[in-house]
């Protein structure tokens, strides 16, 4: 069954295109990485497909519904980011018990034993955490809501790295054990990528890629060698990124298909796989050579 | 009372109020204690309330319209005898005076309502003061109130006053909303003193051969028989 | 993992409920209020001095005005924060949608109002028993002293569409002032200007206004001009917020 479909959609805010035409389908049951710079319009995306923001135009399905405003949308998909507010009188074993009785799948023992091991006292409220121990909360809400959908936005916003990394691990074992579709916004992409099964990689509004994790691992290729050598084979292809390192070194990344590699092998240059991080990061680095040619 | 400063007091307490919840962190337990221990407070009121006896409170003696006891009236119309109003007397003065002389009367301060009737077999001028006060007791103030008084002086009959009696009353109204869909209206402050039922009258009986003047201003009824 | 399908009127009784524990701050500000009232109402909220011959009266006049008074603006002002962007967002963790908020807010407000008009009624006899036991003073003795069962139960109906109406004009000035930014600052002076200008073109406009709600003396108009007008108001304000989007 088609979980999202997307066509064409697009979402004006203030004048700018914040998505420009997206098309793409996610199926269901997988956990998707959305992967993009600062305001590519990961956030914009995830509140369209919550029903939060009504979509500019295009069309966009979430269960075979327009998500703007509907219930059924509301009922089966959570978004979890660092603004959830609850109203201040609730204190947060309030907020446990209303959301146990909102969501239908909701899992009360799971809540309550992460409740514990993150240490959270029932009493105490929600504005009154710190940014990370909010984080860990709605956590907690969006992974025990167990619903069709959970999108998480930035979910680590603030937390230590040790509760990252708890964090990820329950994740991974509460979706090995009840599959769902998970969608994780993040820019970094090296702190998730071991959960992912697939990312879509957003930029100025776009879809820039959308693949499985293994196709991104080898999507492309480094090759460091001298500048001189080097350089002249680079002319004719595509490069997705090329740096100087050193005196007369470069480093450059090519699709893994491209004929350079087997040209570079020759010259017995090393080669060898980008991080998936780096090469979004490359691929959406538009192609200006980064914050090195400002201070040129 | 004006609305601009029970608005600013208003907006300060809530303002406050709502400042030291979230300072205080008060719950939603206190919330619902305080909304019960108000609806709690309010129906012991209302109980109260119940046990407020309303034969000591409305008068059987309340005058109601045609059944007043209005001593000036019913002297002067209806006849009735001024014996009828003993209980009332308050005090009396008697003056010895000439036959076929001629008295001025007069009233200091205050006027008041002034009977008349002629006697024959009685050489003295009698006046008496009838004072019928309400029952609740006036406010005491502070300083000289004065003195009733009756003075004859050189002809000259002069009647002294006390200040007026002082009375502080509350009453309820019940208008809006609780009147809104009945004929009743309650108007009654309009009418403070009908209710009040107070009445204060000199009678004067006047021997035969004495010739009483008066301003025309002056509030006075013959009687006769 | 199969869908869950919901109903609406499902989720607007369980939003209702939710709403019921978070505002708990409405009925505190509540009792807040009337407690002030109450104490305004202590000296009186009239009076008058009367003097004839022999007697100077001065009397002071109880009334529940004040607590309608306050009341009134404890619900407008409720009614406003109800639709601010922040409770707005308060509304939104969970399942809903505009509709089921807004109807599960206009909900909260009827039942606020119900428990408002009840508590003022309540109030008009803890004002009395106040004034007889503990001020030293003697009062008129009047039939107005006393509340008959026909008077409560007229109180609390006019009370309770009262405060429904204040409540929905309340809500409707909110909703329309989130449609832009500019506009909280602009519906106010609009709405004093709007009222200016009419009262220019047509003297009395404003008492007229009042005469046509709060001078209807049959129980069954006096329903059908307060509800048809509230259920205008909140028809409106749902209607612009359910093409308003939530959570920034």
């Amino acid at each position: 069954m088609k979980l999202v479909e997307c066509d064409n959609l697009t979402k004006r805010i203030y004048g700018n295109n914040a998505l420009d035409g997206i098309t793409f389908t996610l199926h269901e049951n997988k956990i998707t990485g959305l992967i993009g710079r600062n305001g590519a319009g990961k956030t914009t995306l995830m509140k369209i497909l919550a029903g939060y923001w009504r979509e500019t135009s295009g069309t966009v399905k979430v269960f075979s519904e327009r998500p703007f405003q509907n219930l059924i949308v509301s009922a089966n998909a959570i978004y979890v980011d660092d603004q959830m507010t609850f109203h201040q009188s609730l204190t947060l074993g309030d907020i446990l018990e209303e959301a146990e009785r909102f969501y239908p799948n909701w899992d009360k023992g799971l809540a309550e034993r992460l409740f514990d091991y993150f240490s959270f006292h029932p009493k105490s409220k929600h504005d009154a955490l710190s940014k990370g121990r909010k984080s860990t909360f709605n956590m907690i809400i969006g992974l025990a809501s167990k619903c069709k959908l959970t999108l998480f936005d930035e979910p680590t916003t603030g937390m230590d790295a040790s509760v990252r990394k708890d964090f990820y691990r329950a994740l991974l074992k509460d979706y090995l054990a009840h599959p769902r579709s998970i969608i994780i916004s993040s820019h970094h992409l090296e702190e998730i990528e071991d959960v992912l099964e697939e990312i879509i990689l957003i930029d100025e509004g776009k879809v820039f890629l959308y693949q499985s994790m293994d196709e991104l691992k080898e999507y492309a290729q480094g090759i460091s060698g001298k500048t001189d050598i080097l350089k002249p084979l680079l002319d004719d292809v595509e490069v997705i990124y090329k740096t100087e390192i050193g005196a007369g070194n470069t480093y450059a990344v090519v699709r893994a298909n491209s004929p350079v590699i087997e040209q570079a092998r020759q010259y017995g240059m090393a080669i060898g796989p980008v991080a998936p991080n780096d090469l979004c990061i490359y691929l959406t680095a538009k192609h200006k050579g980064g914050i090195d040619d400002v201070f040129k | 009372m004006s609305v601009i400063p029970i608005f600013i007091i208003l907006i300060v307490i809530i303002g406050g109020f709502l400042f030291f919840q979230n300072r205080w962190n008060l719950g939603r337990k206190f919330g619902y204690f305080l909304l019960g221990g108000y609806t709690l407070f309010l129906v012991i009121t209302f109980v109260v309330y119940l046990f407020i006896p309303v034969d000591a409170f409305l008068d059987e003696d309340f005058p109601e319209d045609g059944e007043t006891k209005d001593m000036f009236h019913s002297v002067v119309y209806n006849g009735v005898p001024i014996k009828e109003f003993a209980e009332f007397e308050k005090a009396s003065w008697d003056f010895n005076v000439a036959e076929g002389e001629s008295i001025w009367l007069t009233t200091e301060y205050y006027d008041f309502p002034v009977i008349i009737e002629r006697v024959d077999d009685q050489e003295e001028l009698k006046v008496t003061l009838y004072e019928m006060l309400p029952d609740v007791e006036p406010v005491e103030l502070f300083g000289d109130q004065g003195e009733d008084g009756v003075v004859l002086q050189s002809n000259n009959l002069t009647i002294y006053s006390r200040e007026p009696y002082y009375y502080e009353l509350g009453q309820f109204e019940k208008e809006f909303p609780f009147t809104r869909f009945t004929a009743e209206r309650a108007e009654i402050y309009m009418h403070a003193l009908d209710i009040l039922n107070f009445e204060k009258l000199y009678y004067i009986h006047l021997p035969e051969h004495v010739e009483l003047l008066y301003s025309p201003d002056m509030y006075v009824e013959w009687l006769r028989n | 993992m199969s869908l869950n399908r919901v109903n609406a009127s499902d989720i607007v009784k369980k939003q209702f409920q939710y709403k019921l524990k978070a505002y708990v701050g409405v009925f505190t500000s509540l009792v807040v209020v009337q407690i002030i009232a109450l104490i305004f109402s202590y000296g009186g909220t009239g009076g008058g001095f009367s003097s004839s011959n022999g007697i100077d009266v001065r009397y002071q006049t109880y009334t529940v005005d004040n607590v309608i008074v306050l009341t009134s603006l404890w619900a407008l002002i409720h009614a406003i924060i109800l639709t601010t962007k922040k409770d707005w967002q308060h509304a939104f963790p969970f399942v809903g949608n505009s509709w089921t908020n807004n109807l599960s807010n206009i909900l909260l407000l009827l039942f606020a109002s119900i428990i408002a008009a009840v508590l003022t009624v309540l109030s008009a006899f803890a004002i009395r028993v106040i004034i007889f036991h503990f001020v030293n003073e003697d009062l008129f003795r009047s039939y107005t002293f006393f509340l008959t069962a026909e008077n409560i139960l007229s109180g609390w109906y006019v009370l309770t569409f009262h405060f429904f109406f204040i409540c929905a004009i309340g809500y409707f000035l909110g909703t329309v002032s989130r449609i832009h930014p500019m506009l909280p600052i602009l519906v106010p002076v609009i709405m004093i200007g709007l009222l200016i200008v009419f009262e220019q073109i047509h003297q009395g406009f404003m008492i007229e206004i009042a005469t046509f709600y709060y001078e209807e003396t049959n129980p069954a108009l006096f329903f059908v001009k307060m509800v048809t007008t509230s259920t205008i108001l909140f028809a409106v304000s749902v209607f612009i917020s359910n093409r308003t989007e939530v959570r920034t």
